[in-house]
């Protein structure tokens, strides 16, 4: 029979260790999807409270990592739900005329791409251009400048691949809402990167 | 005749520009086609604007790279390759916190 210290001090030891082996993932997981540090910082230590307290029940099939990493998928939802009521969208959330600018031209083709901005042929690849940190700031930057529904509404999606159906669940939107908020987070990312790095390099 | 068959393709693309959404309003449907099965009707009006619209042809090919671009760094991250990670102070608080918990 183990002592109830032993299996204390053994707790703590995993714990240590989690640290030290899957911290750093699991904290670039989750600010890659919350863009705050302190939050990615709370949510990774949730998680790992969570995983001392259920460790009797992970089975060791998947690898500690996916187990790990799984937790913090449902706290990084949870939080998600958390923050969501259900209310309609904002005026900044769902007013498009910020962008109106880039259909707006001085011949009878207005509604038609300004030629001055038109979308551009983007000469790269997405591993060539992650390999660069500045592009990856610039993706962070861009998402940032979002509200924060739209941002977290695309990162459901694109990073996580869930579908629309349950990202309305999640985040209590309309199917309506959701396709106002992903047009927006599309139409301005591309043109935040094109305009900071494709028109640049 | 080359030149005439050029002057008859261009007045046939305005002639379809005109009668389809424009890209403002064409826009918001390629977003949705990403995440959604779109109709035979949408699909034939999508063709045709692509069809005369080069700039809205960079767009949606914009879009399709910037999803793969989020799966890229996905990868990466299960890779190890992180573009973040936890400063000695945070990771001190963590261990503090597990610590006093176990």
């Amino acid at each position: 029979m183990e002592s109830v210290q032993t299996i204390e001090n053994r707790a703590a030891f995993d714990a240590a260790v989690w640290v030290d082996r899957y911290g750093d993932y699991l904290y670039a997981f989750a600010f890659s999807r919350l863009r705050d540090e302190s939050i990615a910082e709370d949510l990774v230590q949730e998680t790992l409270l969570a995983a001392l307290q259920s460790r009797s029940r992970y089975d060791g099939k998947s690898n500690e990592k996916t187990w790990l990493t799984g937790i913090l998928k449902h706290k990084i939802i949870d939080h998600f739900r958390r923050g969501s009521r259900q209310v309609d969208l904002t005026p900044d959330e769902s007013d498009m005329s910020g962008y109106d600018y880039l259909f707006e031209r001085g011949d009878e083709w207005s509604g038609h791409w300004n030629p001055n901005l038109e979308p551009m042929l983007w000469n790269s690849t997405p591993e060539a251009a992650l390999e660069r940190s500045e592009f990856r700031g610039i993706l962070s930057h861009c998402l940032g400048e979002l509200p924060e529904r739209a941002a977290n509404c695309f990162t459901l999606r694109e990073m996580d691949g869930l579908e629309a159906k349950e990202i309305c669940e999640i985040l209590m939107i309309s199917i309506n809402n959701y396709w106002v908020l992903m047009h927006r987070a599309r139409l301005h990312l591309r043109r935040c990167i094109e305009f900071n790095w494709f028109r640049k390099v | 005749m080359k030149e005439l068959l050029g002057k008859v393709k261009m007045q046939f693309i305005f002639f379809l520009a005109r009668r389809l959404p424009d890209c403002k309003h064409i826009t918001p449907l390629f977003s949705e086609s990403l995440d959604r099965k779109t109709t035979l009707r949408e699909k034939i009006v999508m063709r045709l604007h692509l069809f005369t619209c080069g700039a809205c042809v960079n767009y949606l090919s914009n879009l399709k790279f910037m999803s793969e671009v989020f799966q890229t760094q996905e990868e990466n991250l299960e890779r190890e390759k992180l573009s973040v990670s936890l400063s000695p102070e945070a990771r001190d608080r963590l261990k503090k916190a597990l610590k006093s918990q176990s």
